[in-house]
């Protein structure tokens, strides 16, 4: 929305939520079920009638086949709706990727609702069990032997059934061992400018696949980064994804580089707040200019090493306090702190969970220096959290 | 550049006005340079508000040369001068928006108006909700600049961190 402004943009907010205010918006917010697809299209299109659309942006993973969707009805440039529905879904993706014949770990769509013990024998391990269509690691394990494997994928079906997701079939593939990277670009017109590469310094190996820190530019060497970004440009292709942002997630082994997924819009949450570009535009500008056919920038970022750091949720349990926030602060190269969960709020960990606690971003000349001040930085957080708030209070902090 | 102003003005008449007179208002053409029509619109804002956006979409759908639509409400008519500006607010606040907000517990107080800029607070349900941002831009700032003359910006000064009870829960991940 910020974006929209600062670049002259009139724009209206579809949003499952409902404000008081709709009414007196002169047309700036619709309410909007984002499902069924069909019904939440035909509400677009009734409401283009009245205020002209040139343009849909899609603004999370759980909006970008309805953007697809609505753009085409309304014959708007933007993603196919079948390239969006293959990047949202992770089965498609490994497919789509492997026909292309991207490096691929085996892969295989299981029914929860199926014999698991049998079809446990069938893997090799470790292996790691993937909810089709969630984001930010939610219901991703790992799985080191087919005992875990049937207590694995319940566990992940209960999640979806928690969040009224009517799927009983989960993604299994083998586990992909390496440094793990994202790759934040754009497209435009079927051609992927990179904007950064992201390096993720905290080992993801498991069980669960908390993502923390991103820092750029990356620190590995320029031969793996161009593998990285050749790797990305291709699946982009694969997948048939053409126009707007992309977020990336890859692997790099002694193997090469392997695409762990892509997805039809940019990195999560406040996290693109890490990202400038020349003229002081952020990533938000970018799709924004991009969706209404402003010229863009030039796109070299600036000359500093920037990165973020996604809090992590300790424990399951009540957020009694978070302290230490200004000792954070002062970490030199610390340039803002954002907390998103209220004091109050019950955590949940992953697999379960899906927010973080808040973001910690910096600044500095080096990404060793990035890395340092942001532990540096969570280091001075005592986050306090009531583990047991119904059976009698057990305060723990961390 | 008359062809267009013709046009412009048969475009008022004939599809135009009866939107606005429909609800219980009125429109006219003022004026019309550098691809801006200037038109003065008359009624009660919560009837004329609305129909803004629609008004101008399809006015410039029709007439591509013009690029933004300007709306003066009467002598600036309707308009309320900066000298009362504050009250003139809080009026606003007291009669529009916050019987409106009140649906979800909400409520927005006004802390201070310095210069072309108004400062306001959102409490209760507002406080920490996810849709706090949307209402105060598409919202209480489209609410308040339509009607109050010399309101630049809305600023937002909660501390939505704290918020301990929002409508609507902020979901980052």
């Amino acid at each position: 929305m910020d974006a929209a402004r600062r670049h002259g943009v009139q724009f209206t907010v579809g949003s499952n939520h409902r404000s008081t205010l709709q009414e007196f918006s002169a047309g700036g917010m619709m309410a909007l079920e984002f499902e069924p697809i069909e019904a939440a299209v035909r509400r677009i299109v009734e409401y283009s009638r009245c205020y002209p659309i040139s343009a849909v942006i899609g603004t999370d993973e759980e909006t970008t086949v309805l953007a697809a969707t609505a753009a085409a009805a309304l014959g708007l440039r933007h993603n196919s709706v079948e390239s969006a529905v293959v990047a949202h879904d992770k089965y498609r993706m490994r497919s789509a990727l492997a026909k292309a014949g991207h490096k691929s770990p085996r892969f295989e769509v299981v029914s929860v609702r199926r014999d698991l013990r049998k079809i446990a024998m069938a893997f090799d391990y470790p292996c790691v069990v993937k909810p089709l269509d969630l984001c930010g690691s939610r219901g991703v394990i790992r799985i080191d032997n087919a005992d875990d494997f049937v207590t694995a994928c319940r566990r992940a079906a209960s999640i979806l059934e928690k969040l009224d997701r009517h799927d009983d079939h989960l993604l299994v593939e083998s586990f992909i061992p390496g440094r793990e990277v994202a790759v934040e670009g754009m497209l435009y017109r079927g051609k992927l400018m990179v904007l950064a590469l992201f390096d993720k310094p905290d080992p993801l190996d498991g069980p669960f696949f908390e993502e923390t820190i991103f820092i750029t530019p990356s620190r590995l060497p320029p031969h793996q980064q161009e593998l990285l970004v050749q790797e990305t440009r291709q699946a982009a292709l694969a997948i048939g994804l053409t126009e707007g942002p992309i977020h990336a997630e890859l692997r790099v082994n002694g193997q090469g580089a392997w695409i762990i997924e892509v997805a039809a819009r940019s990195i999560g949450a406040l996290c693109s707040k890490a990202l400038r570009f020349q003229q002081d535009l952020g990533l938000e500008d970018l799709i924004v200019r991009h969706a209404a056919g402003l010229p863009q920038p030039e796109f070299p970022s600036g000359s500093d090493a920037s990165g973020v750091m996604m809090i992590p949720v300790p424990a399951a349990g009540r957020l009694d306090a978070i302290e230490g926030l200004a000792a954070a602060h002062a970490v030199p190269k610390i340039d803002e702190i954002i907390l998103s969960v209220p004091i109050g709020d019950e955590l949940a960990p992953l697999p379960e969970g899906g927010n973080c606690l808040g973001f910690i971003f910096a600044t500095a000349e080096t990404p060793e220096q990035v890395e340092y001040a942001i532990r540096k930085a969570h280091s001075k957080l005592q986050i306090k959290v009531n583990t047991t708030p119904s059976c009698g209070s057990r305060a723990a902090s961390f | 550049m008359q062809d267009i102003v013709d046009s412009l003005k048969r475009l008022l008449e004939e599809r135009v006005r009866a939107l606005v007179m429909d609800r219980g208002g009125d429109l006219a053409f003022k004026a019309f340079s550098d691809g801006v029509l200037k038109l003065s619109i008359e009624g009660s804002p919560g009837a004329t508000i609305p129909i803004r956006k629609n008004i101008s979409n399809l006015i410039r759908h029709y007439v591509p040369e013009v690029r933004d639509v300007e709306f003066v409400a009467g002598v600036e008519a309707g308009k309320v001068p900066v000298s009362s500006l504050p009250e003139a607010v809080q009026k606003i606040l007291d009669e529009q928006i916050n019987p409106a907000i009140d649906a979800h517990g909400g409520y927005i107080r006004l802390i201070e108006v310095t210069g072309d800029t108004v400062f306001i607070r959102f409490e209760g349900g507002c406080q920490g909700c996810a849709m706090a941002h949307v209402t105060l831009c598409q919202g209480v700032e489209v609410m308040i600049k339509d009607q109050v003359q010399g309101v630049v910006a809305v600023v937002d000064l909660t501390d939505h961190e704290r918020g301990s009870n929002p409508y609507f829960k902020t979901r980052k991940t």
